[in-house]
């Protein structure tokens, strides 16, 4: 189990943080720009970052005779088994996993009830900044991980997320109990099965031997172009789907 | 026999290094434990190795032994709690009889962390929380511990609720230990500094450092506890920093490097030294080599008079500090409806004003006749703290809400007060003496203010003996020297100040409510800024005054200029440097009411808060009658943005920002007419469902459906079916708008709906958030899916206007 050790400021993608404000592709004023810089020096100020992983071997394969088909495939990594098509099509050919979970703290939490008690407007900007945040550093968290694994000859699937597809929530559970996140990184689960602090990541990371020949179908090109919202069940709903 | 034995190591604490054990996770793993393995299942299935390991730590000297229970509470074992913590305790208390070391070795029951978060942060309640641990450390003591250790908690609060819980449910001894990072903090941002004055303001008996660190790393932090704790020490560091090796992490420090650098910590004074992640029976048994030379230095009482917040430590005496006032319905009509109303954003609203102005310390008193002030106390503590990182003063005169709020309290608090009267002294100092706090105590008695200075002294001492008697340490208690109104007692001021001036003197510190002194004279700001520079001369600690008045902060940052404690006069110039002239009040240019009519309108559509209140006020003081204003002004510049937004022309921080104006000029007129309601176009309850923490999204509707005309009950989020049903039913409401982010959520929106139907049938419930969509709206049995905040007001105008 590791955890490490966050060089600050993170630097948010400034178009992914429009994107969760709603503007569609569209310029924002300069008011709104300038407090996205102001607002993400002040979370840059306040947040306890932390991250931890761990890495198992990974066993996907058919479950006992008998159990029901949704069943036949199972992800098997540590404690944990999982059945999910999607984290199915997103690990084949891979032999070990990374568990992985990141957060930002509690401040981004405390900045935007505090902020929203005087602009709505500002608390909005605190929760756009703030998810690109966590995004900025599970990026350069996972960019770190590549190069590390590279070296010792193993290349890597794309993050993915329990409640991303099909992969149950619930999963979560496991994660974070596997990591001693709470302990680890202050990352907790309510009963509900939510995060909190509410800027945390949760990830499995699929590792495959460089010499193995395997190609990550389709799934790399997916990251490359920024989105995971091919796998996701709401991508025909959601108001900041980019497909 | 079991007393006797707590009484031996109370003794031990203060007179004798004594030695911790290590490391257990690691011992285990090597042992065959598997990752995700709960390690407290082998005290069962194991019961040798964790007897064995606990003797291996025997022999290498260690005097106090964990129990295998750090994980063990109700969460994680629902059904074989008591046989696990049994077992564990009996499996400590055989190695210690084993080895033959009944006289110097303990059992401890170790506590870690519930891995929850508390609430309003995470969802575990606080007096839950208490519940949890003092279920474990009663089930211990029943089990034969000697000592209790509350370890590796990176939380002020969940530290605090543990401490709680076991002074609550046992007699024993309690030791605890908190993980400090890197850079000395906590993971929710408190200090050496803060910790320990929560600490030893709830009577742990031992109090220190464990795991996230090494030894070298631990070395500033175990410094500071030194400097500033008055009782034992604890240094428990991890073996290093960890890596990962062939999936087993594995820790640098081999123990003959492990002990050497720990005798670094223990020639600072530290008493009690152990190991956490990573150290083994042989790294206990380097350091107590190494270290048994070291003579033993005895915990010396620390002279100094924290206050604290979750985060935060002030000290008082040194620099004066301000409380700020304004938290307190006395006088204040808007702060009493909203009390009434229980509309705690406005009373949270008021804090972070206060907190920007330059207050120190912010008074919490929400006294008035026919509400229930221990529950609103409790609800107020606790939002504050989720917002706001000052320390709070808690002024109340009922024991009830004291307490209410003692217990919730994030850290050792200011209380207002105690005076030297038998029936209030009986009534507040058993409530500090159990939870801590820095206590004020105004110089009167049963009989009244004493009218010259001695009779308040002599006050001052009934309460400082008083003080002894409960074990209350003497530089906890601030004495209030008793501002009267000069305008009605020329000398009154004389005498106050003489107080402060003879406390001071003696080494105590003091406080004074300073606007009291202008009541009934004209432009009191002169006065009380005057009075203020008086009472510092003399040597006032902390003022009680309004932070948003600028005079006070005038006279607040000269005083500290002119008396050498404003370092290079920073804070000074960081005032008022970029002001090139003094601010005179901008004279009203001469425009007719159509111009502001305009201003107003642009304010709002262009989303320009500051502009909007200016001008909402000049219209109103010209006489232009505030429904004119709404429905002329207000009302039609928000329809254009809404329907900008609605058009896809303007964007959602746009309508936000039209949003913040417009709620700012409804915020001057709320002010100039509470009495003259605007005419509400209905009622509507909005509320995050039940185990749904995310309220963002229902925050942005409230504000839009205010804005609308709409009046809002706000329930707030986590919140129960039942409350929202019970609520709908008192107010008679038609229409209930439910936010749920997570399909794991819609499961309490659907049982609310149900509830509703049940109960409430002629209620319509619209529903959002981040995983609704309109089918799925529809099969939880919602009346109306809303995509975004001005579709739920679109929808709320339909409902209202066949209504």
């Amino acid at each position: 189990m590791i955890t490490g050790h966050v060089s600050l400021p993170i630097v948010p993608d400034t178009d992914e943080i429009c994107r969760y404000l709603g503007y569609r592709g569209n310029d924002p004023d300069p008011a709104v720009k300038d407090r996205i810089r102001s607002v993400t020096d002040e979370l840059n100020k306040g947040i306890t970052p932390g991250f931890v992983y761990s890495c198992y071997p990974l066993n996907i394969g058919s479950s006992t005779a008998g159990a029901d088909p949704v069943d036949t495939v199972c992800i098997r990594f540590g404690p944990v088994s999982a059945r999910s098509a999607a984290l199915y099509r997103n690990l084949e050919g891979c032999t070990r996993i990374i568990v992985f979970a990141a957060t930002l703290g509690t401040y981004p939490d405390r900045l935007q009830q505090r902020i929203s008690l005087k602009s709505m407007r500002d608390a909005m900007i605190v929760q756009a900044c703030a998810a690109a945040m966590i995004e900025a550093l599970c990026n350069q968290i996972n960019e770190e991980l590549r190069q590390q694994q590279e070296k010792e000859g193993w290349l890597m699937k794309p993050r993915f997320s329990p409640g991303y597809g099909d992969l149950s929530l619930a999963v979560q559970k496991d994660l974070i109990h596997l990591l001693d996140a709470p302990k680890n990184i202050g990352l907790t689960l309510t009963d509900s099965l939510m995060m909190v602090p509410t800027k945390s990541v949760t990830a499995l990371i699929g590792l495959y031997a460089a010499d193995s020949g395997t190609d990550p179908a389709g799934l790399k090109d997916r990251t490359e172009n920024g989105s995971g919202c091919a796998v996701c069940s709401m991508n025909k709903t959601c108001g900041y789907s980019r497909i | 026999m079991k007393n006797d034995r707590s009484e031996m190591i109370r003794t031990l604490l203060r007179t004798k290094r004594l030695y911790w054990d290590g490391g257990m996770g690691s011992l285990l793993q090597e042992k065959g434990l598997c990752p995700g393995e709960l390690p407290e299942t082998w005290n069962l299935s194991h019961p040798d190795i964790i007897t064995g390991i606990a003797r291996e730590y025997l022999a290498a000297g260690s005097n106090l032994i964990n129990t295998n229970t750090f994980g063990a509470n109700r969460l994680k074992y629902p059904a074989d709690l008591k046989e696990i913590i049994f077992s564990a305790v009996s499996h400590v208390k055989d190695a210690i009889r084993a080895e033959g070391r009944e006289d110097n070795a303990f059992t401890v029951l170790d506590i870690g962390p519930t891995g929850k978060l508390l609430a309003p942060m995470g969802d575990l309640d606080f007096e839950d929380a208490v519940s949890i641990f003092g279920e474990i450390a009663s089930l211990g003591e029943e089990a034969g511990a000697d000592l209790i250790l509350i370890e590796t908690m990176s939380d002020s609060y969940e530290l605090k609720a543990a401490v709680l819980g076991a002074k609550e449910n046992s007699s024993l001894p309690v030791a605890a230990t908190a993980v400090f990072d890197g850079s000395g903090k906590l993971m929710t941002g408190g200090t050496p500094l803060s910790v320990i004055a929560m600490l030893e303001g709830l009577k742990a008996d031992a109090i220190g450092i464990n795991c996230g660190l090494g030894p070298a790393q631990m070395l500033p932090i175990a410094e500071e506890f030194v400097k500033e704790s008055s009782i034992p020490v604890i240094v428990n560091p991890n073996a290093g920093l960890p890596r990962e090796e062939n999936g087993r992490t594995v820790y640098d420090l081999t123990p003959d490097i492990f002990a050497d650098m720990m005798t670094k910590i223990a020639e600072l004074g530290v008493q009690i030294l152990g190991g956490c992640c990573g150290t083994t029976p042989e790294h206990i048994r380097a350091l107590k080599a190494c270290c048994d030379g070291i003579p033993y230095t005895a915990p010396v009482f620390k002279d100094r008079t924290v206050i604290t917040s979750f985060s935060k430590a002030l000290t008082i005496g040194e620099n004066p500090l301000i409380v700020g006032e304004r938290i307190n319905p006395t006088g204040k009509k808007r702060f009493r409806q909203a009390l009434i109303d229980k509309d705690i954003d406005y009373i949270l609203s008021q804090a972070v004003e206060q907190e920007d102005a330059g207050a120190d310390i912010l008074d919490v008193n929400v006294g008035i006749p026919d509400i229930d002030e221990p529950s609103m106390m409790r609800t107020v503590i606790t939002r504050l703290q989720a917002i706001c990182a000052l320390p709070l003063q808690i002024d109340t005169s009922s024991p009830e809400a004291l307490e209410a709020a003692l217990r919730r309290y994030n850290g050792k608090p200011l209380i207002n007060s105690v005076n030297a009267g038998a029936e209030s002294i009986a009534n507040v100092m058993p409530l500090v003496q159990k939870y801590g706090g820095v206590l004020v105590g105004l110089c009167l008695d049963e009989n009244g203010i004493p009218e010259t200075a001695d009779g308040r002294i002599k006050a001052a001492d009934m309460i400082y003996e008083a003080a002894d008697r409960y074990g209350i340490p003497r530089k906890d208690i601030v004495i209030d020297g008793l501002t009267l109104t000069v305008s009605s007692d020329p000398s009154s001021a004389l005498t106050t100040l003489e107080t402060v001036k003879r406390i001071s003197e003696r080494g105590g510190h003091t406080i004074l409510g300073v606007s009291n002194i202008s009541f009934g004279l004209p432009k009191r700001e002169n006065i009380n800024a005057a009075f203020y520079i008086m009472a510092l001369r003399e040597g006032l600690s902390l003022a009680i005054i309004n932070p948003n008045s600028e005079a006070m902060m005038r006279a607040h940052r000269s005083f500290l200029a002119l008396s050498g404690q404003d370092k290079g006069f920073a804070g000074y110039i960081d005032a008022y440097g970029g002001e090139s002239q003094p601010k005179t009040s901008p004279a009203p240019a001469a425009v007719s009411d159509t111009d502001h009519e305009k201003v107003l309108y642009e304010s709002i559509v262009r989303g320009i808060p500051e502009r909007a209140s200016a001008s909402t006020s000049i219209l109103l003081e010209t006489g232009v009658e505030a429904l004119t204003v709404i429905d002329t002004i207000l009302v039609p510049a928000l329809d254009e943005v809404g329907k900008g937004y609605e058009s896809g022309r303007m964007f959602l921080p746009q309508l936000l920002q039209s949003a913040d104006a417009a709620q700012a000029a409804f915020a001057v007129i709320k002010n100039s007419f509470s009495s003259t309601e605007r005419a509400s176009k209905g009622r509507i309850i909005l509320a995050t469902v039940k185990n749904d923490i995310h309220d963002i999204g229902k925050n942005i509707v409230k504000v839009m459906l205010e804005n609308y005309g709409y009046d809002v009950l706000d329930l707030g989020r986590d919140v129960p079916p039942e409350v929202i049903v019970d609520e709908a039913i008192k107010n008679d409401i038609r229409l209930v708008g439910l936010s749920a982010l997570m399909t794991t959520t819609v499961a309490s929106m659907e049982e609310t709906i149900r509830l509703l139907r049940e109960k409430k049938p002629d209620t319509l419930v619209v529903v959002g958030g981040a995983v609704m969509t309109p089918e799925y709206a529809e099969k939880i049995g919602a009346d109306a899916y809303a995509k975004d905040a001005m579709e739920t007001v679109r929808y709320a105008d339909k409902v209202f206007s066949t209504f």
